[in-house]
C-alpha cells in the first residue's frame, strides 16, 4: 500500500510539473503581450529586449479615445452573445435528434457538416450579395445570423457528441415513467448534458468572438466587431504592434469572466451529482 | 399519424427537433454554396461578373494543370497531418491530467490553458511573429543566451512550415482542452469504478474504458481540426505569405489570393469544390474508423 | 401539451430572423437630411490627421463624413464587394496604385475630367509621374493624387565619415568610400559594411509576395529594366533581370541579415530604427521617423537619395469617386477640399507624403523637411510597376518566383522564363495584347 501511495504522489508531482511546462508555455507569450501593451511602439522591439524600456498607458488610451475601441467591444458582445443565444437551442436540439434518434442517417450528419468544407473566401461574394439584398449588410441582425449558421454544423456536431456519451438507457427509463421525448430531453438529457452544452456554447461564443473572414465583408461602421479593426492595426507604413497587443489583452477580457462562469461546470462536474440521484 | 408504425414516428420526432437547424442552413448557407458551384462551371470574374459564358469543367482541369496547385496540395497535407494529430495529443494529455480529482488550482490552469482560442488569429499572428523576429524577437534571444545557435523561424525554407505549425499548435490545443475536458467531466462514473475493482491498472482504463467512451467527442474534435486546418489561411497570410518560395503555401490561402489577386471566383470555387470532396472523403474516413463499434 | 410549445418558441424564434429581415427594407429614403459621406481608410497619420481636419470641412459644407477604418487588404476585399452591389457604401474610394488600373478597367470608377473642368481644379500642381501613376488610366482622369509611397534609398551618413573604415574601404577597392552611384557599388558596400561593422549591410525585404517583389524592382528598374514594353509584351526575361537578380541575391546572402529572406516592410524599418543596420530602400518618408528625437536616436544620421541608377519604385495613392454611388457631388465636394492648398499644406505638415510641387517646394514645408527637394527629384524619376486589370497578380508571381529563387535556389533563368510566359498571358487576358 505504501509503495502505491509513493507512485501516486510520484505520478501526481510529474503532473504537477507537466502542467505547470504547458502553462508557462501557453502564458509566457501572453505575457509579453501585455508587456508590450504597456510600451512605445519604439521599444516593443528593444534590443536587447527588456522589460520595460518604457511605461505608458498610452495605448490604452488611444485604444478607447481616437480609436473608439469600446465600440468594438459592444459590437463583438452583442453579435458574439445574441448568435449563442440562439445557437444552443437550436444545436441542442439538432444534436439530440441525430444522437438518438439516428434522423436522417449519416447522411444527413454529413451533409451539415460539409456546409463547413468550402473555403469562406468563395462564400463571401454570394453571402454579400444576399444580405444586402435584404438589408442586413452592416446590421447586428446580419451578423448574428451569419455567425449562427457558419457556427452551427459544428456546434451540432459536438452536441451529437455528448449526447451519444450519455447512455440509453435513461431515455428509455424516461418513457417507462410516461414522458414525452420532449419532456424527457428537457427534464432528464439536459441537466446531464450540461457540461457539454456549457462547452458548446463556450465554444459558440468564441467562433464568433473571433470570426474574421465574414466579418470583414458583412460588417460596416455601425457592426465593425473587435477582429476587423486589431486587423486594421496591420497597415501599409508598419504595425502598431503596441496599440495591438493592448487590444488583444480587452479582448481576452471578457473570457476571464466566462470562464469564471462556466468552471463549475466544465471543471470540477458538479453535474454528476445530480445524474446520480 | 397514428397509422405510422414506431419506427417511423421515431424518426419523425428526431426531424422535428431539426426543424430550425435547416431553416438557419438554408436562409443562409445553401444559397452561397450552390452559387459557387455554378460559378465554377462559368467564366466569371470580379471584372465580368455576369454567367453568361458556361464552359463545363475546364476551370477544372487548368487548376489540375498548374504546378503550384499540387505544391499546395503536398504542403497542405503536411500541415494538416502535423497539426492535428500533435494538437489532440497534446491536448487530450492536458485534459486528462486536469480532470485528475487531486489536482488543485484547476481553474487556474484551465484559465491559462484556455486564451490563446479567444485570441484572434490574426492578433496571434502578428504577436508571434514579434516573437519569433529572428534579429529582434525575444525568443531567438534567449536561445542565444542559453547557448543554442541562431534560428531563421521564417526565413529558412525548410523551418518555416514547422514555424507555422507550432504558432497553429499553441493556438488550437486549447480547442481541444475545452473540448475533450469537458468531455471527460460529463462521462459517469461507474464504469471506472467497476474497471478498477477488476484490477486494471491506469493505462488500461484509460485505453479500454475512457477512451471508448469518450470518442464521440474525440471524433468531433479531430473533424472539426481536420475540417477547420484544412481552411486555414490567416495564419498563413499573417506570418509568411505562404514563402519562403512555396514553402508554406496552404490551398486556402492559395484559393484566396486566386480570388482577390487574380479576381476569378470560378477558378477559386473550382478549387474550393475539389477541397470539399477531399475534406469530405477525409471526414468520412476519420469518422468510420474513430466510431468503429459505437454506432 | 409541452411539445407543442417548444416548436412554438423555436418557429418563432426562427421566423422572427425573414420577419425582421423585411422590416429591415424601409428605411432609405432621407431626401432632406444631411449627406453623409462614407470612405474606407487604413489606420496610418494621414488618415489622423485628415479627421482631425473634418470639422472644418462639415462647417464649410454641411457634409458629414465618416471614416471606417480596415486593413489594407481588407480595403480591396470590401471595395471589390461593394463594387458589385447596386450602390455602394463607400463613396470616395482611396486608390491603392495597384489598384489603379484595375478599378478603372472594371468601371468601378468615376470619370473626373468633367469634375475638374467644371470647377478648374488646377491639375498642373502635380507631379507628372504621380498622375501618371494615380490619376489616368487610359487618358482618361480617374484619381487625384492623393499620398506618394515612393522608395528611394536611405543610408547611415555617419558609416561615411568612420575613418578607420574609409582607410580600409579604399585598400580594398582603391576609391574613395562615399555615397553610392551604381547599384553595383551599392551591393558592394553593403556586404563591405556587414563584413567589417556590428551592423548589417543593408535591411532588406526578400520576404515572399509584395516585400520582395517590390524590393526588387527597385533592383530591375535601376538598371533601366521594365516588366512590359510599349505594346504590352513581358519584357522580364532578360540580361539586365539577370544582373537585378544576382545583384539581389549576393546582397540577401552577403549584405542582409539572415532572417531577410522572411522580411516585410515592417521588420526592415524596426532593423533600420533599431540601429541595426546601415541602409535600406523604402519608403521615402520614412526619413521623418529617424529625424523624431522622440522616437529615434539616428536624428540627421540617415540620408535619403534615389535609388541608384536609372530609376526606383514608384508608389502612391489616389482620391476617386465610386460609380455606383448616388453621392458623387458630394464627394467631388470633399476631394476637392482635402486637395485644396491650404488642407494639402497642412496635411504635408503634419507628416503627409506630398505629391504636388507647390507643397513640396513650399518655404515653411521646406523649412520643416529640407530633405523635400530631395524627395522632388526622387518623385520624378521614380516608375511604378504597370497598371492594369492583373497589376496585384503579376506583383504577386513576380513576389512568388523571386522568393524562390532567393530561398529555394530556383534557376532564375527558368524562374523568368516562367514569368515572361504568365505576364504575356496576363497582358492577353486583360485584351491589351493582341
Amino acid at each position: 500500500m505504501k509503495s502505491y501511495k509513493l507512485l501516486k504522489q510520484t505520478s501526481l508531482f510529474f503532473t504537477y510539473v507537466a502542467l505547470i511546462l504547458f502553462s508557462l508555455m501557453i502564458a509566457l507569450p501572453v505575457l509579453w503581450t501585455l508587456r508590450t501593451s504597456f510600451v512605445n511602439e519604439v521599444d516593443a522591439y528593444a534590443m536587447p529586449p527588456r522589460l520595460f524600456p518604457s511605461f505608458t498607458f498610452d495605448n490604452y488610451r488611444e485604444l478607447f479615445g481616437n480609436d473608439g475601441f469600446g465600440e468594438f467591444l459592444i459590437n463583438s458582445l452583442i453579435i458574439s452573445l445574441a448568435s449563442t443565444a440562439m445557437a444552443v437551442p437550436i444545436a441542442s436540439l439538432g444534436g439530440y435528434a441525430f444522437a438518438r434518434y439516428k434522423a436522417g442517417g449519416n447522411i444527413l450528419r454529413f451533409t451539415v457538416l460539409a456546409t463547413q468544407m468550402l473555403p469562406g473566401v468563395v462564400l463571401i461574394l454570394p453571402l454579400f450579395i444576399v444580405m444586402s439584398r435584404l438589408h442586413l449588410s452592416d446590421t447586428y441582425l446580419g451578423m448574428t445570423i451569419a455567425y449562427l449558421a457558419f457556427n452551427l454544423p459544428f456546434l451540432i456536431w459536438i452536441m451529437t457528441g455528448f449526447f451519444a456519451s450519455i447512455p440509453k438507457d435513461l431515455d428509455d427509463a424516461a418513457a417507462m415513467d410516461g414522458l414525452t421525448p420532449v419532456q424527457s430531453f428537457f427534464r432528464i438529457i439536459l441537466p446531464i448534458a450540461l457540461p457539454g452544452i456549457m462547452a458548446t456554447a463556450v465554444l459558440s461564443f468564441i467562433f464568433s468572438w473571433n470570426e474574421f473572414l465574414f466579418a470583414i465583408v458583412l460588417s460596416g461602421r455601425n457592426t465593425m466587431p473587435i477582429p476587423v479593426r486589431l486587423a486594421a492595426m496591420k497597415t501599409r507604413q508598419g504595425i502598431q504592434i503596441a496599440k495591438l497587443s493592448a487590444g488583444t489583452i480587452i479582448a481576452i477580457m471578457p473570457m476571464v469572466f466566462i470562464s469564471g462562469f462556466v468552471k463549475r461546470y466544465l471543471i470540477s462536474g458538479l453535474s454528476l451529482g445530480a445524474i446520480k440521484s | 399519424m397514428k397509422r405510422m408504425s414506431f419506427q417511423a414516428r421515431y424518426r419523425m420526432i428526431g426531424y422535428q427537433f431539426l426543424i430550425p437547424t435547416f431553416l438557419v442552413l438554408l436562409l443562409v448557407v445553401a444559397m452561397p454554396l450552390l452559387f459557387s458551384l455554378v460559378l465554377s462551371m462559368f467564366r466569371y470574374t470580379f471584372l465580368s461578373p455576369r454567367l453568361n459564358e458556361f464552359v463545363g469543367f475546364s476551370n477544372y482541369a487548368s487548376v489540375v494543370h498548374d504546378q503550384y496547385f499540387w505544391n499546395s496540395v503536398k504542403v497542405t497535407f503536411l500541415f494538416v497531418l502535423m497539426v492535428v494529430p500533435l494538437e489532440f495529443f497534446i491536448g487530450y494529455g492536458i485534459a486528462l491530467m486536469l480532470s485528475r480529482p487531486e489536482i488543485r488550482f484547476k481553474s487556474i490552469f484551465y484559465f491559462i490553458l484556455t486564451i490563446p482560442m479567444v485570441m484572434s488569429p490574426v492578433a496571434v499572428g502578428l504577436i508571434w511573429r514579434m516573437l519569433l523576429h529572428p534579429e529582434l524577437g525575444v525568443v531567438n534571444y534567449l536561445l542565444g543566451k542559453l547557448g543554442f545557435g541562431y534560428v531563421n523561424w521564417f526565413g529558412d525554407e525548410r523551418l518555416a512550415l514547422f514555424t507555422v505549425t507550432l504558432v497553429d499548435v499553441w493556438q488550437q490545443v486549447s480547442f481541444m482542452v475545452l473540448l475533450l475536458l469537458s468531455g471527460i467531466t460529463s462521462l459517469p462514473k461507474e464504469p471506472f469504478e467497476s474497471a478498477t475493482i477488476d484490477g486494471a491498472n491506469w493505462l488500461q482504463t484509460l485505453l479500454f474504458v475512457k477512451t471508448p467512451l469518450l470518442m464521440p467527442i474525440i471524433t468531433v474534435a479531430l473533424l472539426q481540426r481536420v475540417i477547420t486546418s484544412f481552411k486555414t489561411y490567416d495564419l498563413v497570410y499573417i506570418l509568411t505569405s505562404g514563402g519562403p518560395g512555396v514553402s508554406t503555401d496552404l490551398i486556402s490561402y492559395n484559393i484566396y489570393r486566386t480570388t482577390f489577386m487574380g479576381l476569378d471566383l470560378s477558378v477559386a470555387s473550382a478549387v474550393s469544390y475539389m477541397l470539399l470532396i477531399v475534406i469530405l472523403a477525409i471526414t468520412v474516413v476519420i469518422f468510420r474508423s474513430t466510431m468503429k463499434g459505437n454506432e | 401539451m409541452k411539445k407543442r410549445g417548444l416548436f412554438v418558441c423555436v418557429l418563432v424564434v426562427c421566423l422572427l430572423v425573414p420577419l425582421s429581415v423585411f422590416g429591415a427594407g424601409s428605411k432609405e429614403a432621407d431626401a432632406g437630411k444631411p449627406v453623409t459621406l462614407n470612405l474606407l481608410m487604413e489606420d496610418v497619420p494621414d488618415t489622423q490627421i485628415i479627421k482631425n481636419m473634418l470639422p472644418e470641412f462639415e462647417a464649410k459644407t454641411g457634409i458629414k463624413v465618416n471614416f471606417e477604418i480596415v486593413q489594407y487588404t481588407d480595403m480591396h476585399t470590401k471595395l471589390i464587394t461593394q463594387f458589385l452591389a447596386p450602390t455602394s457604401t463607400y463613396d470616395v474610394i482611396e486608390v491603392d496604385n495597384y489598384w489603379a488600373g484595375e478599378f478603372p478597367a472594371a468601371g468601378w470608377l468615376e470619370p473626373l475630367d468633367e469634375y475638374v473642368k467644371k470647377d478648374n481644379f488646377d491639375m498642373s500642381v502635380y507631379v507628372p509621374a504621380m498622375m501618371e501613376m494615380v490619376g489616368y488610366y487610359m487618358d482618361k482622369l480617374y484619381m487625384i493624387p492623393m499620398y506618394n509611397y515612393t522608395m528611394a534609398l536611405m543610408y547611415r551618413n555617419d558609416v561615411f565619415t568612420d575613418k578607420a573604415l574609409h582607410d580600409k574601404y579604399r585598400k580594398q577597392f582603391g576609391k574613395d568610400f562615399a555615397p553610392p552611384v551604381s547599384l553595383d557599388e551599392y551591393v558592394e558596400q553593403c556586404i563591405f559594411v556587414q563584413e567589417n561593422t556590428n551592423m548589417y549591410g543593408s535591411a532588406m525585404q526578400g520576404g515572399k509576395g509584395d516585400p520582395i517583389a517590390m524590393e526588387w524592382s527597385n533592383y530591375f528598374f535601376a538598371l533601366g529594366g521594365r516588366i512590359y514594353d510599349d505594346n504590352w509584351k513581358a519584357t522580364i526575361n532578360g540580361p539586365i533581370a539577370l544582373k537585378a537578380i544576382e545583384l539581389y541575391k549576393k546582397n540577401i546572402a552577403q549584405g542582409a541579415p539572415a532572417g531577410a529572406t522572411s522580411y516585410t516592410l515592417e521588420d526592415s524599418l524596426r532593423m533600420m530604427s533599431a540601429g541595426e543596420a546601415f541602409s535600406f530602400i523604402s519608403y521615402n518618408w520614412m526619413l521623418a521617423q529617424f529625424q523624431d528625437e522622440k522616437v529615434s536616436k539616428l536624428k540627421d544620421k540617415v540620408q535619403l537619395v534615389p535609388v541608384p541608377g536609372e530609376s526606383g519604385l514608384a508608389g502612391g495613392w489616389g482620391w476617386a469617386i465610386a460609380a455606383n454611388t448616388p453621392k458623387k457631388d458630394a464627394a467631388w465636394e470633399f476631394i476637392k477640399w482635402v486637395e485644396s492648398p491650404a488642407v494639402v499644406k497642412a496635411r504635408a505638415l503634419a507628416g503627409g507624403a506630398p505629391t504636388r510641387y507647390d507643397v513640396l517646394r513650399d518655404a515653411e514645408v521646406l523649412a520643416k523637411y529640407p530633405y523635400y527637394s530631395e524627395v522632388e527629384k526622387i518623385l520624378e524619376k521614380a516608375r511604378p510597376v504597370p497598371e492594369f486589370e492583373y497589376s496585384s497578380q503579376m506583383v504577386e508571381m513576380l513576389g512568388r518566383e523571386l522568393s524562390l529563387i532567393v530561398s529555394s535556389g530556383k534557376d532564375p533563368q527558368v524562374a523568368l522564363a516562367q514569368l515572361e510566359k504568365d505576364f504575356n498571358e496576363l497582358a492577353k487576358k486583360a485584351n491589351l495584347q493582341k
